[in-house]
């Protein structure tokens, strides 16, 4: 017992000492922001790989600062030189030409030519590839590799968004001849050939990234990256006052905490991410257009965007809202309770001062439904049940975990999509009548409407902006006029950032706020 | 009963219940709704729902249409030889995940262990033997509330306090990153989370065993009687006194155990501790099946071990803890 006693003291004396010395150390053992030339970020998950092939509308930031594909985008998201200088499409959309960039390297120091670039295609356009990415290369029939520097890329069928599908990082030849591109070691310790290099990955704790010298673009202006896995939201904003971490991807909730603390700066970027009400329709009380058009008049906007999103976010009236393809001449629609009037008694339905519409007896009945685990459509789902319930649609609000949700047993959903590229990358799927559940596609409610798909197809074969433009302004006006969904809000994200830091240029961003480090190589302290 | 047979005995039933708790967590996975194939996919996709096509690719990749029976052996059979499976999501094994996790925990755990051991035995000590009574009272009124208030809420408090407005200690994490681990900042990593845990979970508890069972046996003959003796106070305060004193407390904190690691998990996601509980509820969320029911397995070894383990301090402290009432002799004292 004695020597029990005399071993706690003496670990209880050593802790206590260990614990001053770690006080002395640096401080408070929680010291100021970094005054080298680094960066500390803070995001909440780990991601499970930094393959770029191995992320769908997913650009983890590490994934991001490590790889380049052959092209990239601007602050407009348009299509930019990235790895390929330049490049050149048939006139029938069919052969795509790219030339490298002379004296590429990735980060081990081996060249970088267009044998990478023809494996790496190759192997996402392999019908078996087990890429997540596969499904934007459906169309690659070849890709021919014709010297070091240039590559040629022929099509089965013209596919518009295939340029925007490039910008997705290519892989070292000499790495994964022998593994494949799905090689999960590598995908936790990459090479790239991006601005920064992974040197440390720890699992839920941090990654350290490097800059790359030989970057295509010159050095970076950082010399290092911190990225950090914090998952508690409120502990993230207690590390940014404490100086623990520079910056970070934070919740609302935590805008004015940021806003209100000298040093940091809140950055709001739109984001391509919307969420609208899918409807069933193979639920008969959906079958009249009018009546979608009257729910997309009955919610007010405004309110959700202030309410549920503390004022971070935009109103949605429709799917390409933050595109720069495709709603300006479309008619938006607005909060008009007087509207949703008119249309409702046009199309034949009448209600009573407190009862719901009703027609032949069928009063406007349904319920909706989302995902109980993101709080954020919860939310939206009950502020939304309440609007429509004052505008005399008889509506319940149920939400389900994820797990439990059966698509084709549901009336209504708050769902989410969008994509800052390409239009057909995020409309198709849900929109497209080939593309129906039961057919085992993304279009969740079943949605039909041939004009719908032949503006989509327009779309996809579209080789220059006009025609583009046109396409999805058509098919703008055909889902506005026979809505799938009532649209809601686009989310932003938010990211607080030292005010002396000179960060990202702002963008509208991928969902979730992916695509923040696009430009990283020139974020540098003032 | 000898102490090798106590031991065998114990052993025994600990893997029975590893058995049991195998297979049923083997079990439960399989029952519980959701499809780990869409799981893959949506993670991949950043949270996007995947097409049904999709995903019936994808469950045949991962195996998932074998029958059960014939999944569970095949696990059984990796698992004995230390094969844990590989990740749905990173495609990795699972036991390079659970390594460094386990440690951590280990870490984090032990600190904890520590800290309310040593905080109750102290504390303990002092209500049962002070002549204040407002001391002890205090000292009651204090554990209540501790004791009523969830391992979260006193996680977040001190998270408040040390971390917000003093600026003493950092939030998070085992270190900073990109530095050399020393003990120092370790120490000071892990000054919150472990104070979180050991003070947030059962202390009160334990503070009241100690008191009680040292109460108690302050009244009983033979520690009456060796105070009449004339016996040095503190010589009677450590051999009669603490060593049967601490008999329930030991024992309970070897069960309790089981709740400090359940404490970790909501710890260790608020102090972005790397440990298991992290990624037990990672991997949860995700549907990675093989990492969630390795930590599962992992997490009841551990469980059985520190039962296993207290008990046998229990009877090492008070030998009659390992052997059976004998007719008609019933076990006094506490």
């Amino acid at each position: 017992m004695r020597a029990l006693t005399r071993g706690v003291a003496l670990g209880l004396t050593s802790l206590l000492t260990l614990a001053l010395a770690a006080c002395g150390e640096d401080g408070t053992g929680a010291s100021g922001a970094q005054t080298d030339n680094t960066l500390t970020y803070a995001i909440d998950r780990t991601p499970d790989t930094f393959n770029p092939v191995m992320l769908l509308e997913h650009t983890d930031p590490v994934t991001q600062m490590v790889f380049r594909g052959l092209v990239g985008h601007d602050a407009d998201n348009q299509v930019v030189p990235a790895l390929a200088s330049d490049w050149t499409v048939s006139s029938d959309g069919l052969t795509y030409h790219f030339t490298l960039r002379e004296g590429l390297t990735w980060h081990d120091g081996e060249p970088l030519t267009s044998a990478d670039v023809k494996f790496t295609l190759d192997a996402v356009s392999d019908p078996a590839s087990e890429a997540a990415v596969a499904v934007n290369f459906r169309a690659v029939e070849s890709v021919e590799a014709l010297d070091d520097t240039s590559v040629r890329i022929i099509l089965s069928r013209p596919h518009a968004a295939l340029l925007d599908a490039l910008s997705m990082g290519i892989l070292p030849e000499h790495l994964l001849a022998e593994t494949g591109i799905t090689d999960p070691d590598f995908g936790l310790d990459p090479v790239g050939n991006g601005p920064f290099r992974l040197v440390d990955f720890r699992n839920d704790q941090y990654a350290e990234l490097e800059a790359f010298d030989d970057f295509y673009g010159g050095p970076p202006q950082l010399e290092g990256i911190f990225v950090t896995y914090v998952p508690d939201a409120s502990a993230r904003q207690l590390q940014l006052e404490s100086g623990e971490i520079d910056a970070a991807y934070i919740d609302p909730q935590q805008a004015d905490a940021v806003l209100q603390e000298d040093g940091l700066r809140l950055e709001a970027f739109p984001t391509a991410d919307y969420r609208g009400l899918l409807f069933n329709m193979e639920r008969p009380v959906f079958e009249d257009p009018a009546l979608r058009q009257a729910m997309n008049h009955a919610v007010d906007r405004e309110a959700l965007v202030d309410g549920v999103l503390l004022g971070y976010g935009l109103p949605a009236t429709g799917p390409l809202g933050t595109s720069p393809f495709g709603q300006a001449g479309v008619p938006a629609y607005s909060f008009d309770p007087a509207m949703v009037t008119e249309l409702m008694s046009e199309a034949g339905y009448s209600r009573d001062e407190e009862g719901p519409w009703t027609k032949g007896g069928q009063a406007v009945e349904f319920s909706i439904a989302t995902f109980a685990e993101d709080g954020v459509r919860v939310a939206l789902m009950e502020v939304v049940t309440t609007q429509l319930r004052e505008a005399g649609f008889a509506v319940t609000a149920d939400p389900l975990p994820r797990d439990a949700v059966q698509w084709d047993e549901l009336d209504a959903f708050v769902i989410g999509w969008g994509t800052p590229y390409h239009p057909d990358t995020s409309l198709t799927g849900p929109f497209d009548s080939s593309q129906v559940l039961a057919e085992g596609g993304e279009n969740l409610g079943s949605y039909a409407n041939p004009r719908v798909d032949a503006a989509l197809e327009a779309g996809r074969v579209a080789q220059d902006e006009t025609a583009t433009a046109a396409a999805y302004e058509e098919f703008s006006r055909a889902i506005a006029e026979d809505p799938p969904y009532t649209w809601l809000v686009y989310l932003q994200a938010l990211n607080a950032f030292p005010a002396d830091f000179v960060g990202p240029a702002e963008r509208t961003l991928e969902h979730h706020g992916y695509g923040l480090f696009w430009d990283v190589e020139n974020w540098h302290w003032e | 009963m000898s102490a090798g047979r106590f031991l065998l005995q114990r052993v025994t039933g600990a893997l029975i219940v590893l058995i049991a708790v195998s297979t049923l967590v083997f079990g439960l996975l399989e029952l519980a709704p959701g499809d780990p194939a869409r799981s893959v996919l949506e993670a991949r996709s950043g949270g996007r729902v995947p097409a049904e096509a999709a995903v019936a690719v994808q469950r045949e990749a991962m195996g998932l249409s074998d029958p059960l029976p014939l999944r569970y052996l095949a696990w059984v059979t990796d698992a004995l030889c230390g094969d844990l499976g590989t990740s749905h999501l990173t495609g990795r094994p699972v036991s390079g995940l659970l390594g460094p996790a386990l440690v951590w925990t280990l870490v984090l755990a032990l600190a904890a262990t520590v800290l309310s051991v040593v905080g109750a035995i102290a504390v303990g000590l002092l209500a049962a033997l002070t002549d204040s009574s407002m001391l002890r009272r205090g000292i009651e009124g204090t554990m209540f509330a501790l004791g009523g208030m969830p391992g979260f809420v006193t996680a977040l408090l001190l998270l408040y306090l040390f971390a917000g407005q003093l600026q003493l200690l950092p939030t998070g994490g085992v270190g900073r990153p990109g530095e050399a681990l020393t003990a120092g900042s370790l120490v000071a990593h892990l000054a919150l989370p472990a104070a979180a845990l050991a003070f947030g979970h059962h202390f009160g508890v334990y503070v009241r065993l100690v008191q009680t069972g040292v109460e108690r046996i302050r009244q009983a003959p033979h520690v009456e009687s060796a105070r009449a003796r004339g016996l040095h106070p503190s010589t009677l305060t450590r051999r009669h006194l603490l060593r049967p004193g601490l008999v329930p407390f030991v024992t309970r904190l070897g069960v309790g155990t089981g709740g400090l690691l359940a404490g970790a998990y909501v710890i260790e996601v608020i102090f972005a501790w790397p440990g298991l509980g992290r990624l037990a509820i990672e991997s949860a969320r995700a549907e990675d099946y093989p990492v969630l029911t390795a930590t599962v397995l992992v997490t009841a070894v551990y469980v059985l071990a520190a039962n296993l383990a207290g008990e046998l301090a229990a009877s090492r402290l008070d030998p009659r803890v390992r052997l059976p009432p004998l007719q008609g002799e019933a076990v006094h004292g506490y």
